[in-house]
């Protein structure tokens, strides 16, 4: 995904010698933040193994299968399986929900807003990241439950032969279900996709766009052709931040969602549970055992981001490969 | 010019709040030194309105003390008890062995000690608009809980209630999603009193077999407030605050009792102190027989060390045995009217010779 | 046959042409669809916000602390709060917006081997982090480990974790998007890295940058979990981040909003306001400071 960067060595030019120790100290400063980066990331994800492994060893059920959450009892019995399947399932619908409206708004502001609008648009989109997450769960609580649970009803009665939809005892009122919390979290990752793809799509050279506008191509093909396929490195960016904060929203989950340890594909019904939000609702008054496996579950949550960001470099890397682009 | 924005920040906020909501000087003086010190406590949400309100009047007594209290949750507050990063902890429940192994640590060898410092009761709190006064006994309470009562026209509810109309409604249960002292409290409460019906145990955190799980005292009222049919367990001072209609509990003398500040603190007249010599851990009689006792109620405590090892500070400990002395004693005036019960007498007083005890190195 | 070239220049527009033009037509509307459905949330989130919050407000509000006020009892104010999260918010920027850039760059400028390949998978899965986390580490080092206690410092630290990955991430991306002809036109005139870095690079994406150091003070000014961690909480004011408790906005919201008692619940909803008031503040700020930056250097 990355280019070769250029250099100034990589075409072997040589100077005097006053302008090598800029450069080294430039090296050297990058090299070691870039290092103490590593280092203290490296020592996070460190400490939370060391941190975690007494839950792994107190288990008296397989961590990945089991549903229920007791760490702290005789014998503790715990698992992953609710909490990682209803982070997965939120935020995946979050994203979806949030993307297309991400990358329409981005385009909006750059390509059909005229010149000073689009600033000011701009400042619109990005004061919703101002919000804080206390605030969107507490909303999210007393004001827009309430108003969705009608459309839920009305989902459920008549998508109900769609099991994602279906409701076996009907939806009750309000109903605080992963359908309305994946609402509330994608309201809340809506500004930082929108503001990286803003950028993103800002820089495109617009010597491509006028070239096919050139040829005759609507706004639409412009953008389809020439604007979203340079743009993917950077729209693959926005989509990792904003995967990243649904995945780690804990508070406005923990307050929004109607908490059970199901596993189940209801959307409009409450229930389940996410790994952010059982950590933020379990770990005050857990035990020694509960922290342990509370930080364990974080450590899921980490390999989740790591899987969905490998496989996302992958396919990036396959369609860069395959077009022949060199960014 | 951020740091200059910030310097200018620092320059124009003040701590008097006279005329502006501070309370003025409770009755009666803090006995005991008031030099100044800066004191952390740290847990139970369940006692945090107390513990800040104690901490705001008690300024009037000793300008110089400043008692922060946080409610991080009671694991969270012995944890950091025991790691030393707070003064005092503030607990539903005793500590477990190896906790209070590491209190012991932290003092230096000398006991960790439980003072309970407040008390409440848990009501049952529900929406069913046409109905003032349910009656609930245990074993009702337990079978709703546990979802084998699930409409609010069942019969075993119709037959503690005659003159109610109980509505052909599903029974919404809402649980706590978060460890809580309350759920601990509950559940202890069901254990002793409905022991035939009820089977998930006393815990800080249950395995629900129904219900929704909300976050906090909060969430619970609040869903209660907006789901017809809605019941669950609570804090008093919540179920105030939301509005809620509270049941009445039938005790083991067999009246169904009301959630009062009186109730409550006649309950706990029958509450026995185990633990040895100043460590007063309450055992709580969740049967008790007296007409007007409420049966789910309890005491929360404070951690404090019976020693504190010289590192921590002669002023700090004399502030902290002023700010308890003032809780236990004075401080017990504001509890009904935030939602507590004061402490009963027999017990205030041995709080009151425990903290006397309390020294340092 | 007719298509739009063969029926010439003045014919009707054949089928091809017209689903092109509705085609334009539906993703045109869909643009200004999705823009609306991005502003509604925010007017809807800041209304209430204020419908619950803004009666509340006032300059005694602004200007005093907790101090001696019980959560029962209406009055006090948040000045603790304000006091806390601006001193504690930049701190911690001024601690991962430099760190974050310069690694950015090194991933950039060197981007080459495995440290760091290393650092941008670690920058990735960091980005999920659930922010407790960042708290525990922060007080097992430096709360508990070092013992400094709690403190304002040891709470910009854990914030600056939390911080670090957003800031690397976008800063990395808007760097990628400098086009390589003007390294390479820089290095032809014979100006070395750091200095093309300096001239060229960075004011190219100042845009960009601040864009993404924005994003990551959003990340951390409504954080909870990892102050309670580490700057513990404070009634009374403390002007100083490195030593003693602080509090902060987004704390003060947190545990006022969840009081049995009216009076808290309404200054949490004040202070709300006043946080996402002082945070588009800093938004106009910093965009105003890009903008002058940007211009200066033409």
């Amino acid at each position: 995904m990355t280019a070769e960067p250029i250099s100034p060595t990589s075409g072997a030019l040589r100077h005097r010698g006053g302008w090598w120790s800029g450069d080294r100290a430039f090296r050297t400063t990058t090299l070691a933040c870039g290092g103490l980066v590593l280092a203290v990331l490296a020592a996070i994800a460190l400490f939370l193994v060391v941190q975690a492994l007494p839950a792994f060893r107190a288990d008296s059920t397989s961590f990945w299968t089991t549903r229920t959450w007791q760490p702290d009892a005789t014998p503790a019995v715990f698992g992953i399986a609710a909490v990682a399947f209803g982070s997965l399932l939120s935020s995946a619908i979050a994203l979806l929900l949030a993307f297309p409206v991400a990358v329409g708004v981005a385009l909006f502001i750059t390509e059909m807003a005229p010149r000073r609008v689009a600033n000011l648009l701009g400042y619109l989109t990005d004061a919703l990241a101002a919000v804080p997450s206390v605030v969107f769960g507490l909303w999210g609580l007393y004001w827009l439950v309430p108003r969705l649970t009608p459309l839920q009803q009305w989902l459920a009665d008549h998508l109900g032969f769609i099991p994602l939809f279906s409701a076996p005892q009907g939806v009750p009122s309000p109903s605080r279900s992963i359908f309305a919390v994946s609402i509330v979290l994608a309201i809340m990752i809506l500004p930082i996709i929108a503001a990286m793809s803003r950028e993103t799509i800002r820089q495109v050279d617009p010597q491509i766009k006028e070239a096919a506008l050139g040829l005759g191509a609507t706004r639409w093909e412009v953008v389809r052709t020439a604007v979203l396929p340079v743009s993917r490195a950077g729209l693959f960016g926005a989509v990792i931040l904003g995967l990243g904060r649904a995945l780690g929203e804990t508070i406005a989950v923990a307050l929004v969602l109607g908490i059970s340890f199901d596993v189940n594909a209801h959307l409009l019904v409450p229930g389940k549970n996410t790994i952010a939000a059982n950590i933020a609702t379990q770990f005050g008054e857990a035990g020694s055992t509960g922290r342990a496996a509370l930080i364990a579950s974080g450590l899921v949550l980490f390999a989740m981001t790591m899987v969905v960001s490998l496989l996302a470099r992958w396919m990036l890397g396959r369609e860069a490969r395959r077009r022949g682009a060199s960014r | 010019m951020a740091l200059a924005g910030a310097v200018a920040v620092t320059a124009c906020g003040s701590n008097n709040n006279t005329g502006n909501g501070g309370t003025v000087a409770a009755t009666g003086s803090a006995s005991g030194s008031c030099s100044a010190a800066q004191l952390t406590g740290g847990g139970s949400s369940f006692q945090a309105p107390m513990e800040q309100a104690w901490s705001a009047s008690f300024l009037s007594n000793c300008p110089q003390v400043h008692v922060n209290y946080n409610s991080v949750g009671s694991g969270a507050g012995i944890q950091q008890f025991g790691q030393g990063t707070v003064d005092f902890a503030g607990s539903d429940v005793t500590m477990k062995p190896d906790e209070q192994r590491t209190a012991d640590n932290r003092c230096g060898g000398a006991p960790a000690i439980h003072l309970p410092v407040t008390a409440g009761g848990v009501a049952v709190a529900y929406n069913l608009p046409d109905v003032k006064n349910l009656r609930l006994t245990a074993a009702t309470v337990a079978g709703i809980f546990q979802g084998t009562i699930t409409r609010w026209n069942d019969p075993v509810l119709a037959a503690d209630n005659p003159g109610a109309t109980l509505p052909n409604i599903p029974i919404v249960v809402f649980h706590r999603s978060d460890g809580s002292g309350t759920t601990a409290v509950f559940s202890a409460y069901l254990k002793a009193a409905a022991a035939s019906s009820w089977k998930l145990g006393s815990d800080k955190t249950l395995n629900w077999p129904v219900g929704q799980g909300a976050k906090g005292n909060e969430g619970v009222s609040a869903g209660v407030n907006q789901t017809k049919g809605g019941i669950t367990y609570t804090e008093q001072a919540f179920a105030e605050q939301h509005k809620l209609t509270t049941a009445l509990i039938k005790n083991a003398g067999g009246s169904f009792v009301p959630l009062t500040s009186a109730n409550v603190s006649r309950a706990l007249e029958t509450a026995q102190l185990s633990g040895t010599g100043n460590d007063l851990k309450a055992t709580i009689d969740y049967k008790p027989a007296a007409a007007d006792a409420y049966p789910i109620s309890t005491v929360s405590y404070v951690i404090v060390c019976s020693h504190y090892p010289s590192s921590f500070g002669a002023d700090k400990v004399a502030a902290l045995k002023s700010y308890l002395d003032y809780a236990v004693g004075a401080g017990q005036q504001t509890a009904a009217q935030l939602g507590f019960a004061p402490l009963p007498p027999a017990m205030a007083t041995k709080d009151r010779a425990a903290i006397a005890a309390v020294n340092a190195s | 046959m007719t298509g739009p070239v063969a029926s010439g220049l003045r014919a009707a527009p054949g089928w091809r042409e017209t689903r092109r033009r509705v085609t334009d037509r539906a993703f045109r509307a869909a643009l200004l669809l999705a823009f609306l459905a991005a502003v509604a949330p925010l007017l809807l989130v800041l209304g209430y916000t204020v419908y619950r919050g803004a009666s509340h407000l006032s300059a005694a509000f602004l200007t005093h602390s907790m101090a001696g006020v019980p959560p029962s009892s209406a009055g006090g104010g948040i000045y603790h709060a304000i006091v806390g999260t601006v001193e504690m918010v930049l701190l911690s920027s001024l601690i991962s917006v430099p760190v974050g850039l310069l690694a950015a760059l090194y991933l950039t400028e060197f981007g080459r081997g495995w440290l760091p390949r290393s650092i941008r998978f670690f920058v990735d899965v960091m980005t999920g982090i659930p922010s407790i986390v960042a708290g525990l580490f922060v007080y097992a080092f430096l709360v508990l480990g070092l013992h400094r206690g709690y403190s304002g410092f040891a709470g910009a630290l854990a914030l600056a974790v939390l911080q670090l990955p957003v800031v690397i991430r976008a800063s990395e991306d808007m760097l990628n998007l400098v086009p390589d002809a003007l390294h390479e036109a820089s290095y032809a005139l014979g100006i070395p890295q750091w200095r093309t870095v300096l001239s060229v690079v960075l004011p190219t994406s100042a845009a960009g940058l601040t864009t993404g150091v924005m994003l990551a003070v959003a990340r951390v000014t409504g954080e909870t979990a990892p102050l309670l961690l580490t700057s513990f909480d404070n009634t009374f004011i403390n002007n100083n981040p490195f030593s003693g408790p602080q509090s902060a906005l987004s704390v003060f919201i947190y545990n006022s909003a969840q009081q049995a008692y009216a009076p808290a619940v309404d200054r949490a909803w004040a202070a709300a306001l006043t946080l996402i008031v002082l945070v588009i503040a800093l938004y106009a700020g910093a965009r105003i400071l890009a903008r002058r930056s940007a211009l200066r250097q033409r």
